[in-house]
């Protein structure tokens, strides 16, 4: 099977034009697929919407037409690419890949060549983002310094130290000039792109865990995102550790105040053992995230914004129960062996809705018209699933599959 | 195997001429260790330094990385300071250091148990298991109770054997020789417990004590086996040495040292290492933990091969510094690799059949690399070794012949497995 046989599902409706359907996750359902022959590491969708772009653990990039399933190998990069961000335009694609290059490419480009690889870091390049002006990009490695580039010429305009650990991700504030980047610790720090220093650090140690048995440090933002108005800053991960090396860990998304500089919710998930890989705010009031499970499925979880938030009555009223599957019993020992902090009622908060995937998800994506999400799977498939009812099928076709059956 | 000029010569060597000699005439008993034959290695000083690389270290992210292949990973491999050979850059330190090292990449245990395998690597014995439970293999000593055994013939008021982790694993070490070669256990840099006198036994009540037990032991001894009696006897010795030298093991390190080691546990472990090697231990065991990867891989090999790297280069710059490399075998191993291929949760698996360790100093031709595996890492494709060769190797290195036997109460046991030999190519 070629590739664009292998976009075998309606991939024409990945990106259609719309009539305003009715968005409601707990509708949501898979549309389409594109398949790879390697397990992905992240996705991307551009802002026209033409094309969703994924990283592989492989050493190219690949361009999906999500009208025509069409694959295209972008080749430059020696490592997997971690992290995909776009220019605000869609014109540009930039690329973060373990071999510390920030690879430029045209995104529409019929077959896309790097127009440049940034050296960017000593070490392995762990995330990218574009400035919402799109002059500018930020980066973090595994040097654990954070770098501004300016866009058009390749050059490096400023450089922040401070993280004692590695950081994992950097993100834009959307309207004011400073940006953010989380590290393995959990601790979040601010930077003045003007004033070239450090604002403040916002703790996060619900995002790290110590694991005592095998004696090492586990956490750090595996994707972060600003909502619109810059408001409320995201960012997915873990918590909880108990056997890290295993995979036994909580997947959470923090919710943090950008005025008040405050974590204001633990987003956190029901029978879950995992990470959460993908974060994103939904314009009708929801945070989605996506995680990976400890035994190889994943999930789409779905949590209230804090402002939309149902009384407590009410969310109790209605609160998803965890299906009748047997109850994982904690031991004594592993609740003992639990590090880092624990529940907290205040800013808890479970998901209104899970959707579970067959897959690991490991990157996860939201159209511009918001009515669906990308998601790179552990199982090589890119897959889009769309958040509002399915389409009522034809009565011929109703009628041709009830004669199959 | 490429060869290395520069590297140590085993001057002190017993030969294989004298050590037979030796035996037929002292032990009257073909092919024992004979005491004169102890007593001569020891006056050479050997000693090794194992660092164990807890949980099975990948040999993708360390010494035999394949970037840029299916199942590489993400990480790139860089040169070292032995021309032609890489390893991977995780290990920038280690790198420059690589002269003094060399790799064998062609470890096969067949096997993917971290106890069995450990005991393998350790004990260079393989016999079949029950479950979990070793059936014969338990009995066999561990490399470093053979090496106090055979190479701690001096007075020293260290033990011969020292272990020192942050974790507690319970393994038989000593076997069948006399517990006190078994290893010594050090959590870390601190004192062991109870090693102060109580309060409320002088020290003019503490010596009458002993001198009663040496009393009563002697009368004991009259009707019993010699062996059993100098056993206890040794290990009340050893205990009053080490109430006398308590403040060797929670000394407060140089802070020199501390900016070179690093300051976490691992750091100072190996600083306190070094510190007993020079003070004349024979066998010091330090252990890293934190290597076993089933989920976050290649995160995890970022941070624990990030402390280990310029610690492990550290020390061994210093022991070459001081001299040490030219009467200290070292070993940087763990029971097993990991896995080719890449789970999902960015984990490698156990992987016993195609891994690798390092070896350098005392007795090991240096700057090489011994045997190969495929083009995925997947398989051994030249020169497979075990843990029963590698055994036998380091046993020459020190200067101990494998093949000869332990005494065991009458008892003549093979000290490597008979079945198999050294790495040659490794040995100087």
């Amino acid at each position: 099977m070629n590739d664009q046989e292998a976009a075998k599902t309606d991939n024409a409706q990945a990106e259609a034009p719309s009539d305003q359907p009715v968005i409601d996750p707990k509708q949501t359902h898979q549309i389409a697929e594109y398949k790879h022959d390697r397990a992905l590491t992240t996705c991307q969708l551009d802002p026209q919407g033409r094309f969703l772009f994924t990283g592989a653990e492989d050493l190219q990039l690949y361009r999906w037409d999500l009208a025509t399933g069409e694959k295209t190998v972008l080749t430059g990069h020696r490592s997997w690419v971690r992290s995909i961000r776009f220019s605000p335009d869609g014109q540009w694609c930039f690329s973060a890949a373990w071999d510390g290059q920030v690879g430029c490419w045209r995104t529409a480009e019929d077959t896309p060549q790097a127009v440049r690889m940034l050296e960017a870091h000593q070490g392995s390049a762990r995330w990218v983002d574009v400035s919402p002006c799109g002059k500018l990009l930020a980066t973090c490695g595994n040097d654990k310094l954070i770098c501004v580039w300016n866009i058009e010429d390749g050059k490096q305009v400023a450089q922040f130290s401070g993280h004692q650990t590695h950081p994992y991700a950097v993100n834009f504030h959307p309207r004011e000039k400073q940006f953010v980047s989380q590290d393995l610790m959990g601790n979040i720090k601010i930077w003045d792109l003007v004033k070239g220093q450090e604002v403040c650090t916002i703790a996060a140690p619900v995002m790290t865990g110590y694991d005592t048995k095998f004696a090492a440090d586990m956490g750090g933002a595996r994707d972060m995102q600003f909502l619109a108005d810059g408001s409320l800053l995201a960012s997915a991960g873990i918590t909880r550790v108990v056997n890290s090396f295993g995979g036994q860990q909580d997947p959470l998304v923090v919710l943090v105040d950008w005025k008040a500089r405050q974590i204001i919710r633990h987003l956190r998930t029901v029978d879950f053992q995992g990470i959460a890989w993908g974060v994103r705010f939904h314009p009708d009031g929801f945070v989605i995230g996506a995680g990976a499970k400890q035994n190889g499925r994943g999930a789409l979880w779905f949590w209230h914004m804090p402002d939309k938030e149902p009384s407590a009555e009410d969310q109790a009223a209605s609160a998803e129960k965890p299906k009748a599957e047997k109850p994982k019993v904690e031991t004594d020992k592993e609740k003992a062996a639990r590090s880092g902090p624990g529940e907290n009622p205040e800013l808890d908060r479970q998901p209104f809705h899970t959707f579970k995937l067959g897959k690991c998800a490991r990157g996860l994506d939201m159209t511009a018209n918001a009515q669906r999400l990308a998601v790179a799977h552990s199982d090589g498939f890119a897959r889009i699933y769309q958040m509002t009812k399915p389409a009522e099928k034809k009565p011929a076709e109703a009628a041709t599959e009830k004669k199959e059956t | 195997m490429k060869r290395n000029v520069g590297c140590n010569i085993l001057d002190h060597t017993v030969s294989r001429r004298n050590f037979m000699l030796g035996a037929t005439t002292a032990a009257g008993f073909g092919g024992l260790l004979p005491a004169t034959w102890a007593k001569d290695v020891a006056g050479n000083q050997k000693q090794i330094l194992q660092v164990y690389l807890q949980g099975g270290v990948s040999q993708l992210e360390s010494w035999d990385p394949k970037p840029g292949t299916e199942l590489g990973g993400p990480f790139l491999s860089i040169p070292t300071s032995v021309p032609g050979t890489h390893i991977s850059e995780l290990l920038p330190h280690t790198a420059k250091m690589m002269h003094l090292l060399s790799l064998v990449r062609s470890i096969n245990l067949k096997a993917d148990d971290h106890s069995q395998c450990r005991l393998f690597m350790e004990k260079g014995r393989n016999t079949p298991f029950v479950g979990a439970v070793a059936r014969n293999t338990g009995v066999y000593p561990f490399l470093g109770a053979v090496a106090a055994k055979y190479l701690d013939a001096r007075d020293t008021s260290l033990p011969g054997y020292i272990h020192i982790s942050t974790r507690g694993i319970i393994d038989d070490t000593a076997g069948f020789l006399e517990p006190q070669y078994a290893q010594f256990k050090l959590e870390g840099v601190k004192a062991p417990e109870n090693l102060d006198r109580p309060n409320n036994i002088s020290k003019k009540l503490y010596r009458a004590r002993n001198d009663l037990r040496t009393q009563l032991d002697r009368q004991f001894a009259a009707r019993r086996r010699k062996s059993y009696i100098d056993a206890l006897g040794s290990s009340f010795n050893q205990a009053s040495k080490l109430m006398d030298r308590k403040g060797l093991f929670e000394a407060e390190q140089d802070p020199q040292d501390l900016e070179r080691y690093g300051t976490h546990d691992f750091a100072r472990n190996c600083i306190l290492g070094r510190t007993l090697l020079e003070r004349g231990a024979t066998c010091v065991k330090v252990t890293h933990h934190g290597y076993d990867s089933h989920a976050e891989n290649f995160n995890f090999h970022l941070e624990q091969l990030g402390e280990f790297d310029k610690t492990f280069a550290t020390l061994l710059g210093d022991l070459e510094d001081r001299g040490m490399l030219e009467h200290t075998l070292v070993m940087v191993y763990s029971e097993f690799g990991r896995t080719p291929k890449i789970n999902h949760r960015y984990g490698r698996d156990h992987w016993g059949s195609a891994w690798s360790i390092a070896l350098g100093g005392c007795g090991i031709q240096t700057g090489g690399v011994v045997g190969k595996t495929n083009d995925k890492g997947t398989e051994v494709s030249d020169r497979e070794v075990h843990g029963g060769h590698l055994f036998h190797t380091y046993l020459r290195a020190v200067g101990i012949d494998p093949s000869q036997n332990h005494d065991v109460t009458g008892r003549v046991i093979p000290i490597g497995d008979p079945a198999v030999e050294p790495v040659e190519e490794l040995l100087a």
